[in-house]
């Protein structure tokens, strides 16, 4: 039977190939428990393959818990999380570009690997949900094939970069960021300086510093386009925020650097990647994020740090390639600007166009932004969407981190037509940026976290606010309302006008669904400052406070006075007070209604909180490095089942390779991939200085790996291909104890791949 | 034919009738009562903002039921993910049997103004996999073959069977019509026995 690996071969690079390969054969090896749970985790979370709830085996049906017998044969794909139970796939697009073909394959893959719907996510990625493990090698190969990577998109890892969605068409900007957040994206992607985090690592790119786009200030590493003038000249370079980040400790991101020019973009980032590697938490991942590091150490020697280490970086001419693209790394419309011809507009498209619609800086082009109610868009939508991009505005497509998606480009006498043609295929909803676009995370829909359903709310405040949205007050339309499921903030509740974040509370034994009202924040000036709770109300009784909070902002507003400055001026104890009467939760028996959650007829419960897999178990480059040793080992092993000596033999000597460099890396980062020269370090710092060598066999299982790199085997056959297996075993396991004597306390346990294999060498033949 | 992945929808009688969003707390309720034999029930998926989509979803470890109205047509969809064993027949019997034992708990549920009714003339056959089944006339053909072998015999006479034409990215779709509504009951009895 064709595979999807055969067909689409010759579609993709050999190292996106390679890649997935290993995945493949990674997930193969954790089936037969020959690979760590903790390892298998990470490495999972880190392609973007990620758990959803329920997947522990568990839920609350509304009467009793129920386990779920998912009839697993294979152990758990991570901590509490059954091999067989569906999961998420997140799928990283870098600032949110997307063009037609990758629309049209991620509808195919919606449809035949998850369950139609397509959802972009605030970080502008696209998420699936309900996939099944088995199915991820395949859709990643059909993504690779059109140039997506899900690498990276969880785990301790840097996630999606993200950038206005504007960039390079709006009036305010300073330049184009979208070459910069391209060139940093490709340049963090597996770059072994950004693999060694406690904790995920967020960037964005914003083009000026006054409007949201790319909320700059709660990310780890923000950074606004700046240009600087000298001797007459002007050059571009970023102004560089550090240390943000919301979740449930919100910090604002700190000053870095006023002015950071482009040429050492990626260096500070690859040594703000290497301090935060070297000196961030590893153990407690509540405080693991940089804002911590930066905290503990202080700005001022945390950018000591940095400086130092950009001094001893070794050069990269990637730091500086991309530059000379970049002036011409523009986008070109598809068709040439016209004159409109004056026929009357669609019913409904005025106010469309009044909301949804942003004219850009050249002459006769505008934005139009399609507001996708949660996030949400069906296969159906994005694959009829992805014809409509071809037709109008080719590849210039993206996500926003509002859950929307824009079309760039479009000729502003094509927008009836646009217009017409979105109506067709449900995607003309007015609103977007105003207060019936809600943000919403996924909550307790998919969510292992989630507390309360922050998609059933917003979906309800929309329903109900787009109902009045015509005859709305200007100010209240533009108001920013956004939901998070819990404290974590994926909903980005603390910079929204009006924020909502899921708790729980106890009344007589029953669990009430609450939301914290969160009053107060700056979306605007790349989130400018973050809102304060002031309470928590019932669920139910959201829409109510949102009804009290705008309807008092409508009456006692000071003429052109903003959403926060009025909320400052009145005063969080009166606006508290106003909700009071809404905090009081009748008993069970007097109102059931509010012991369930919006879009849920079950009692409301908190036993189907999981263990989050926000960014997985920390997991040492080294223990990374020994897997990979093994993983190849293995390869080495099916190889030589299937009577492919060379091959076997190769991969075996390749296996000590990537064991001697994983050590070598421990002392010397960068250490050059060519086999000699890590050979050489190998014997330099772990052999001649008798590290390496054992107790009682001394140097010999170092030898196993210079003798086949001095000289390759004359013959490959069975024997000599067993013979290297078998060596190559031992020296792993020497690399494991060798790094055990180094750092007793954080040796990573033998996996069973170790211990199965070991027994499976002793065959007939082998060298034992 | 070694199509695995495909869907099969039958469709209702007069969609005006329902609000997709009253088949939540009944997908809740049959999670409680394990109401479909031979599924893991999950969990509900509501997808009604989306037009064009899924709409209210029974998700399943096997498969998922959805009230889906992505052709514009509203209908049960029940999409099969996990292999079944056997003969291309005998895993489009154990699809339309789930399929149907779905179609008459809704025809049957108080909760829905009494129960829904379907237009038992009408199937959809979805192929839901582009790389055993791409959007061909050769596949719908290959598909056309096959189901011509039980199909007379399993639903009591010749039905026509239609390629429903879309572009070639959408799935391939084939509709199933026979002259009369099906009896179900009968229908679901045969597809027992020959389970
Ligand atoms: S905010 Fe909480 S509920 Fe929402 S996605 Fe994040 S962890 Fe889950």
């Amino acid at each position: 039977m064709t595979t999807w690996k055969d067909r689409l071969a010759d579609t993709m690079g050999p190292d996106l190939a390679r890649e997935i390969d290993i995945f493949e054969t990674q997930i193969e090896l954790r089936r037969q428990d020959k690979l760590e749970e903790k390892v298998f985790a990470e490495t999972r979370l880190r392609k973007g393959v990620y758990g959803q709830r329920y997947d522990n085996g568990q839920r609350h049906d509304g009467i009793e818990v129920q386990q779920l017998d998912y009839r697993s044969e294979y152990p758990t794909k991570g901590v509490e999380t059954v091999w067989d139970a569906p999961g998420m796939q997140r799928i990283k697009m870098p600032f949110g570009g997307l063009n037609p073909d990758q629309m049209d394959v991620l509808a195919d893959l919606a449809e035949e690997y998850s369950d139609g719907i397509c959802h972009v996510t605030t970080r502008q990625d696209i998420q699936l949900h309900f996939v099944h493990l088995e199915d991820t090698p395949s859709l990643m190969r059909r993504l690779a094939a059109v140039g997506v990577t899900t690498h990276e998109a969880c785990g301790n890892a840097v996630r999606n970069v993200t950038a206005c969605p504007l960039s390079g068409a709006c009036h305010d900007e300073v330049f184009d960021v979208t070459p910069y957040a391209r060139a940093a994206a490709q340049y963090m992607l597996g770059h072994p300086d950004f693999q060694d985090f406690g904790r995920k690592f967020k960037v964005s790119f914003s083009g000026c510093a006054s409007h949201p786009c790319g909320l700059a200030t709660i990310h780890d590493m923000g950074l606004i386009a700046a240009i600087r003038t000298a001797n007459g000249k002007e050059s571009r370079g970023f102004t560089l925020y550090v240390g943000g980040g919301l979740g449930a400790v919100p910090y604002q991101a700190k000053l870095f650097e006023e002015f950071l020019p482009v040429e050492e973009l990626l260096p500070t980032a690859q040594a703000i990647g290497r301090v935060f590697g070297r000196l961030g938490e590893k153990k407690n991942r509540a405080r693991a994020r940089i804002k911590f590091l930066v905290d503990k150490l202080g700005l001022e020697e945390f950018r000591r740090l940095v400086r130092e280490e950009r001094k001893v970086l070794p050069e990269d001419p990637r730091w500086t390639s991309y530059l000379e693209g970049v002036s011409s790394d523009r986008e070109r419309p598809l068709q040439a600007p016209v004159s409109r011809n004056g026929v009357p507009p669609p019913e409904g498209y005025d106010l469309w166009k009044k909301t949804n619609v942003y004219r850009q800086k050249q002459s006769g082009f505008v934005i139009a932004t399609v507001a996708l109610p949660l996030g949400d868009l069906s296969a159906y939508q994005l694959r009829n969407l992805a014809g409509i991009a071809r037709r109008l505005v080719g590849d210039h497509v993206r996500t926003t981190v509002e859950q929307n998606i824009v079309l760039r480009w479009v000729r502003e006498e094509d927008l009836p037509e646009l217009y017409t043609s979105l109506q067709a295929i449900g995607l003309a909803q007015p609103g977007a940026g105003t207060i019936i676009d809600i943000t919403a995370c996924p909550g307790t829909d998919t969510c292992k976290l989630g507390i309360a359903s922050s998609r059933g709310l917003a979906e309800e405040l929309r329903t109900d606010l787009a109902t009045q949205f015509v005859q709305l007050d200007e100010a209240v339309k533009n108001l920013r309302i956004k939901v998070s499921g819990c404290f974590n903030s994926c909903g980005q509740h603390q910079v929204a006008d009006i924020g909502f974040y899921g708790v729980s509370r106890t009344i007589d034994r029953h669990k009430v669904p609450h939301f914290q009202v969160v009053l107060g924040g700056q979306w605007t000036e790349n989130a400018g400052s973050y809102g304060q709770a002031i309470g928590a109300v019932p669920s139910k009784r959201i829409p109510e406070v949102v009804r009290r909070i705008t309807d008092r902002y409508i009456r006692q507003r000071q003429g052109e006075e903003k959403f926060q400055d009025f909320i400052q001026r009145i005063g969080k104890k009166v606006l508290r007070e106003d909700l009071e009467d809404l905090m009081v939760v009748p008993s069970y028996e007097k109102d059931p209604t509010l012991y369930s959650d919006w879009g849920d007829p079950r009692e409301f419960t908190m036993s189907d909180i999981g263990t989050g897999e926000c960014a997985g178990e920390v997991v040492t480059p080294l223990q990374f490095g020994l897997t990979a040793a093994e993983r190849e080992l293995f390869e080495a092993q099916i190889q030589l089942d299937e009577g492919d000596f060379p091959k076997a033999w190769h991969l075996g000597r390749g296996a000590m390779l990537q064991a001697a460099k994983t050590l070598v890396r421990e002392q010397f980062r960068d250490v050059p991939d060519e086999p000699e020269a890590i050979v050489s370090e190998f014997k330099k710092r772990f052999f001649d200085t008798k590290i390496f060598f054992d107790k009682y066999a001394g140097g010999k299982f170092g030898n196993y790996l210079f003798r086949p790199y001095e000289q390759e085997a004359e013959d490959f056959t069975d024997d000599t291909a067993r013979k290297i297996i078998a060596e190559a075993q031992l020296f792993i396991e020497a690399s494991h104890a060798c790094y055990a004597r180094l750092e007793p306390e954080q040796v990573a346990p033998m996996t069973q791949l170790s211990r199965l294999s070991r027994s499976t060498l002793r065959k007939p033949g082998g060298a034992q | 034919m070694d199509l695995q992945r495909f869907a099969i929808k039958v469709y209702l009688e007069d969609p005006s009738k329902l609000d997709p969003k009253a088949l939540i707390p009944v997908f809740h309720r049959w999670i409680q009562q394990r109401a479909i034999p031979d599924h893991l029930l999950i969990d509900v998926a509501d997808y009604s903002h989306v037009p064009h989509g899924p709409g209210v979803m029974l998700m399943t470890r096997e498969g998922h039921f959805s009230l889906d109205n992505s052709d514009q047509r509203l209908g049960l969809m029940y999409t099969r993910k996990q292999p079944t064993e056997g003969s291309f027949g005998e895993r489009f019997q154990a699809v339309l049997r789930a399929t149907l034992q779905a179609r008459q708990l809704l025809a049957q549920e108080a909760e829905l103004s009494g129960g829904l009714v379907f237009k038992d003339d009408e199937l959809l056959l979805v192929a839901n996999d582009r790389l055993q089944a791409p959007n061909t006339t050769e596949s719908f053909e290959t598909i056309r073959v096959e189901l011509g072998r039980f199909l007379p015999g399993l639903l009591g006479g010749e039905p026509a069977i239609v390629h429903v034409k879309s572009q070639p990215r959408e799935r391939l779709a084939l509709s199933i019509t026979v002259p009369q509504a099906l009896d179900i009951p009968g229908l679901l009895l045969r597809l027992a026995v020959a389970s």
